[in-house]
């Protein structure tokens, strides 16, 4: 009886142990097939947007053979909020070419969707935001379809308390490669009274993109031998030996947890009032940043940190994770992977694209050497 | 043990006399005649004492005998057997009601017995004063017919023994004579080759002639601790109407159901018109409505949850059950309030005669119950269970399984309290509660791929239910009741939180009253009351959880965009109903017409968001409605039957749906029409074959706003329509020769249009076919064998056609193509159930072994996509799962 139990338990172990059990897919995110946007970067990374700000947008392109610089990329302000019932992020009629056509859309067989508007094409592009960003993705209330509709219902921010312009990209000559970038937009406040509102905005400081500190492949048992990747380029690639698994650890600036007039970064309470030398020329940190969160649920305005994510990328080789981080109530200032290099020897390149959770981001590109086993 | 009751067979007792004599006739019923229903009559009440009525002096005529004629009487007796009221119900004139109502108040009978005990009930007594000359020679004064109590056919050349005189056969006719029997007690036996030899005592009294009907049961093979047919009670005060299409489960069958480890609750998934619900939802999807809108009651009240979380267990312990059963659609004007299909669970009555109760453990949880009699008007049971599969795999690995896995842990535990008040009425107090909490975790070195989830549920309800029947044979019953939800969902993905809490305070009131007014007509009418008072948070994505029609692929991430309420509802429900039971052409045809009036009130705490310093607003509805309601049966033989139903049915909106920034605080009632006709065939007594078509539309559906700037306070709107239609075959065969099972089929095609100008769609809960065949067979020597296949469609999905790359969240979104024009592939799946049994003195021990999916088939569950859509695979369900188990009772 007993074992029959204890075999019935196994047996039901192994059955549980299978639910639900997603199926194992062959591709990976961190592997390059073909041609595609791994990062877009929008500068600065927030902005109001009824201020006029001209961002400057770039991506970060790769193909199998590496960075595929100029690449020619069709970029467009999305014009439409997305529908509460659409799960996505961004609306489908900004991708949706065949609305254009349907709707007799001046743009219909130009490969656009309906609605967009353009901005530019190629590997970059500067704009202005669009002034009513905060009505059609913000907290403002949207301008109604119809003049004397009531009012609609604001967009909800993010997690970090964000609305963001999306901006659609089209990597040619694949007019079905699809990719959509994001400018945080600094607007108001959801349902705030005046004094957390007031509150809000001077502690409040815009996004800033974070920056990659140091990346180094860390050899050994404790990582004793460091490859580091700082100062390496096209003419000073890195070395590692083929088939050889290292340990790569991604290092981005410390900030400062409370804000210190004189540390050169606006922060917290500061403002050029307060602290004339951090917040004359307003500089965040290119760290996990402590940034005023307004929250809905006690509305009042507290602090929060940034969490801070690595994507892996590379021509070559294979990554433990794909992508690694330190979420907000982690303190540490470095992300690890475990990436072990092919064993055909040649030229490998590797990206990593650091995020933060208010819509930063930053990239960075190491040329790597894989030599013969060993070696 | 099966009841007296399971074998129903007829007694007619007729007494004559010499003239001026009178004779009776008395068709004893008695049970079931209670609305809830009050429980089987497992002992009929026998004439013990006859009172002869002497033959009124101004009906006689100046030399002659007298006339002929019949008092048709109710009689009400007590528990202990007296009378207790005679009510005329048919008059032969004033002076022979007089005689006749006189007599019978004598009358004294032995105590009939429902549920075990003794219990007053009402039969109807034809009192006849015949006329008839003396003669001279040997005269009858014992005669009867014996008939096939299925067939109603006569039986020739059965052997019918009085005592120890010579037997005599019945004739074509089925019918016997005996002449000059003394007057006394005497043991009748009837003997044949194609039914179990029966016997009862007959008292024949000086002067007059008894004249009986026996129906005999044919022969089966019977089972070890089975009782003997013997005597079928047919039941004269109105019995429990049962819906046009229904399919009623008993507690026995139930539990020897393989797949369902002994949870009799659970075969309502194998039932026709109810669709498979994926692994682990446990979701009532019942002839293509929502499973919100199908409504679970137990004894007459409303609870929130039929399943345990997972769906691995029901919510309310099978051994505290009398039966389930499972209306679809067209139910009569008792219940309301919901769109769908209606399950009702009734709790059985507690046995008086000594202790009894179980331990049964499997590894999946452990259970038990204890039922008593305290005094002899007064009993009360208990039961338990808890879960502790998270405990049980700890024992066989060493890592937290259920923090990869949803394991639920659950409790659930009743107590039912009867106390006797008095004669024909009683009180009975029940309480139930479950819990389910389910926890888990999935950690990442990527945050935003950190994952965990906190589910709480719970419900509590008391039910008091005060029941009486009256002296006119009618019954009234009144059931207060008093309840808490509390449903709370915490989840993390990433950076996204989520959470719902919804703390409910539930209040209800059902009463009614039947009576069978004339012989053709049963009316039925009642009060129908439950609110709910429910205070709700909400945080998250206004998309999460998705909602039906939201397109959507499993795995999926979350949307980041965030908001939070707080709001609170008071949601009621009154509805006054009738119905009224027109038997016609002596019972072959019953036209039965009823009504609600539903009134419904919604209030909430705030019709719009909140907004800085502005006070809030509340909001308040009130809609009323009248649901028409028609039922048609016609039997024109005692094998074939036809059925039709019709019925209004309105919905109020959910608690939920009403926040000003999730949902929609203006939601008004939803409604739905279904129309259904059927035909049920019996090919042998205890084989019979059912199909049931039928249609149903609903209106006003909530579904979420399709604008891209929706406005203020209208996420959702309610402009949705939807439409099923189908039909279900049942060939069911109900136990005999240690046999049971039943094949169900059921094709159903639902959709839904979410607004107007849309297209039609197919309702992501829609599973064209769905069969099921499942038996259980008795090998004797306490060794059972069942099994059950299913097939089953897989539920509708939304392909991906394409999918675009979101740079901010580094993560890929999906494409749709048309909304709901794949399916994830059909499911099929064998289940089989062994168990032995074994008895040791007055305790039963059952060991089982449930093996559900034995071949190990892997079924798909969903559709799943890799990180960028371009590549598809299903998600597989359930693998080979043998759950071994043990139950002792006594």
């Amino acid at each position: 009886m007993a074992r029959m139990a204890r075999l019935g338990s196994v047996a039901l172990v192994a059955s549980l142990a299978g639910l639900g059990c997603k199926p194992e897919f062959k591709g990976r995110s961190s592997e390059i097939r073909g041609p595609a946007v791994l990062a877009v970067r929008s500068t600065p990374a927030e902005a109001d947007p009824i201020r006029d700000v001209t961002v400057h947008y770039e991506a970060l392109v790769v193909q199998p053979s590496g960075t595929m610089e100029g690449a020619s990329i069709d970029w467009a302000f999305c014009t439409t909020p997305k529908p509460l019932a659409e799960l996505n992020d961004v609306a489908y009629l900004c991708f949706d070419r065949n609305d254009a056509a349907v709707n007799g859309d001046p743009d219909a067989g130009s490969g656009r969707a309906a609605y967009v508007t353009p901005i530019g094409v190629g590997p970059d592009v500067s704009a202005v935001l669009p002034r009513n960003g905060c009505r059609q993705f913000g907290s403002d209330v949207p301008e109604p379809v119809n003049k004397d509709d009531p009012a609609g219902r604001p967009a909800d921010p993010d997690g970090t308390g964000g609305y963001y312009q999306p901006v659609t990209l089209v990597l040619g000559p694949d007019p079905n490669n699809w990719a959509v970038g994001e400018t945080r937009l600094s607007c108001g406040l959801p349902g705030a009274t005046s004094e957390a509102l007031g509150e809000y905005r001077q502690r409040y400081h815009a996004n800033q993109n974070p920056e990659i500190y140091e990346a180094h492949l860390l050899r050994g048992v404790n990582g004793s031998e460091d490859v580091t990747l700082n100062g390496v380029g096209a003419g000073d690639p890195a070395v590692v030996r083929a088939g050889e698994t290292l340990k790569l650890r991604v290092v981005w600036p410390t900030c400062p947890s409370s804000a210190v007039c004189g540390d050169g970064i606006c922060s917290g309470a500061e403002d050029a009032k307060a602290c004339e030398a951090d917040c004359k020329d307003p500089h965040g940190c290119t760290g996990a940043e402590t940034y005023a969160f307004y929250e809905l649920k006690s509305r009042s305005v507290i602090d929060r940190r940034e969490a801070m994510r690595v994507s892996f990328y590379a021509t070559g080789g294979s990554f433990l994770d794909d992508r690694t981080g330190r979420g907000e109530s982690e303190g540490q200032n470095f992300a690890d992977d475990t990436w072990t290099a092919p064993n055909a020897p040649g030229p490998v390149t590797l990206w990593l694209v650091l995020r933060d959770s208010r819509g930063g981001v930053n990239w960075a590109t190491y040329p790597l050497v894989v030599g013969t086993p060993g070696k | 043990m099966r009841r007296l009751a399971n074998y129903m067979s007829t007694l007619c007792v007729g007494l004559a006399a010499l003239t001026p004599v009178r004779s009776s006739h008395a068709d004893l019923q008695g049970g079931g005649d209670q609305l809830p229903p009050a429980g089987e009559l497992t002992k009929a009440p026998k004439l013990v004492k006859f009172v002869e009525a002497p033959y009124p002096e101004s009906e006689k005529k100046a030399g002659q005998a007298g006339k002929a004629a019949s008092v048709t009487l109710q009689i009400a007796i007590s528990d202990t057997g007296t009378v207790i009221d005679v009510v005329v119900v048919g008059s032969a004139g004033a002076a022979f009601d007089s005689a006749a109502v006189a007599a019978a108040r004598l009358f004294l009978f032995s105590p009939a017995e429902i549920d075990g005990k003794p219990a007053p009930v009402v039969l109807t007594y034809r009192y006849d004063f015949k006329v008839q000359e003396v003669k001279a020679g040997p005269v009858v004064n014992f005669e009867g017919l014996v008939k096939d109590r299925f067939s109603k056919k006569p039986i020739e050349g059965v052997t019918v023994t009085v005592d120890a005189l010579a037997p005599v056969k019945t004739d074509k006719d089925g019918r016997f004579t005996f002449t000059d029997l003394a007057p006394g007690k005497h043991n009748v036996t009837l003997a044949g080759p194609t039914f179990v030899t029966v016997s009862t005592d007959e008292t024949i009294e000086q002067g007059k002639k008894l004249e009986v009907k026996y129906a005999v049961e044919p022969k089966q093979e019977k089972l070890p601790g089975e009782e003997e047919a013997d005597i079928e009670i047919v039941v004269v005060a109105p019995k429990i109407k049962k819906e046009v299409v229904s399919t009623a489960i008993k507690v026995e069958e139930g539990r020897k159901v393989a797949g369902t480890s002994g949870d009799t609750l659970k075969v309502v998934q194998n039932l026709p018109g109810v669709a498979r619900a994926s692994f682990g939802s446990g979701a009532l999807v019942v002839w293509g409505a929502a499973p919100n809108d199908t409504r679970v009651y137990i004894d007459g009240v409303r609870i929130p949850l039929l399943y345990h979380v997972g769906g691995l267990r029901s919510t309310i312990n099978s051994d505290i059950v009398r039966g389930i059963d499972l209306a679809p659609g067209g139910y009569g004007p008792e219940y309301g309030g919901g769109l769908g299909g209606l399950v009702t669970v009734e709790t059985r009555a507690l046995r008086n005669d000594k202790v009894h109760g179980y331990v049964s453990a499997d590894m999946i949880d452990a259970s038990t119950m204890i039922e008593a009699p305290i005094d002899g008007k007064t009993r009360v049971a208990a039961a338990a269970r808890r879960s502790y599969l998270q405990k049980t795999l700890g024992l066989f690995t060493k890592e937290d399984v259920s923090d990869f896995v949803p394991i639920p842990s659950y409790f659930d535990a009743q107590f039912k309290l009867e106390r006797d008040l008095g004669t024909n009425e009683s009180l009975t107090l029940l309480v139930i509660g479950s819990s389910d909490t389910l926890t888990r975790t999935l950690t990442s070195p990527d945050p935003a791929q950190v994952k965990s989830e906190e589910t709480l549920a719970t419900f509590g309800r008391a039910i008091l239910t005060y029941r009486k029947s009256l002296s006119d044979g009618s019954t009234i019953f009144v059931t207060p009741s008093f309840g808490r939800d509390h449903q709370r969902t915490i989840s993390k993905f990433g950076g996204t939180p989520t959470e719902l809490d919804i703390l409910g305070t539930a209040f209800g009131i059902r009463a009614g009253w039947r009576s069978k007014l004339t012989t053709y007509l049963t009316m039925t009418a009642g009060l129908d009351f439950e609110a709910m008072m429910s205070d709700l948070s909400r945080q998250g994505a206004v998309t999460l959880p998705p909602r039906e029609g939201d397109i959507h692929v499993f795995g999926q991430p979350p949307g980041d965009q965030l908001n939070v309420d707080e709001w609170s509802t008071n949601i009621g429900m009154l509805a006054p109903f009738v119905n009224a039971d027109f038997s016609l052409f002596e019972g072959k045809l019953h036209v039965v017409p009823g009504a609600r009036l539903a009134g419904f009130v919604t209030s909430g705490s705030r019709v719009t968001p909140i907004k800085g310093e502005t006070p809030k607003i509340g909001f308040t509805h009130e809609e009323t409605v009248v649901e028409p309601r028609l039922n048609l049966r016609w039997a024109p033989s005692d094998r074939l039957s036809f059925k039709a139903a019709f019925g209004r049915y309105h919905q109020a909106p959910q608690a939920e749906d009403l926040s000003a920034v999730f949902g929609n605080p203006s939601l008004g009632i939803a409604s739905a029409t279904h129309w259904l006709a059927g035909v049920n065939f019996k090919l042998t007594p205890k084989l019979s074959i059912e199909t049931v078509g039928f249609y149903s539309k609903s209106a006003n559906l909530v579904a979420r706003s399709q604008a891209s700037t929706p406005l203020l306070a209208q996420a959702l709107v309610q402009e949705g329509e939807g439409r099923a239609f189908g039909g279900q075959l049942l060939l069911r065969q109900e136990l005999a020769k240690g046999f049971f099972g039943w094949i169900s089929y059921s094709l159903i095609r639902s959709e839904r249009k979410d607004h107007d100008g849309a297209n039609w769609r197919l309702f992501d809960y829609d599973q064209t076919h769905v069969l099921t065949v499942l038996g259980s067979y008795d090998l004797g020597k306490g060794f059972e064998v069942g099994a059950r296949v299913r097939y089953a469609s897989g539920f509708p999905r939304t392909p991906v056609i394409d999918a675009f790359y979101d740079a901010r969240r580094d993560l890929y979104e999906p494409h749709f193509g048309a909304q709901n024009s794949i399916r994830v592939p059909a499911f099929f799946s064998t289940d089989v159930r062994f168990a032995k049994r074994f008895t040791f003195g007055g305790t039963k021990l059952e060991v089982f072994l449930d093996v559900q999916n034995v071949f190990n088939k892997k079924n798909a569950e969903d559709i799943a996509y890799n990180y960028n859509y371009r590549e598809r695979a299903n998600i597989t369900g359930l693998p080979i799962l043998p759950v071994l188990g043990a139950r002792a009772e006594w």
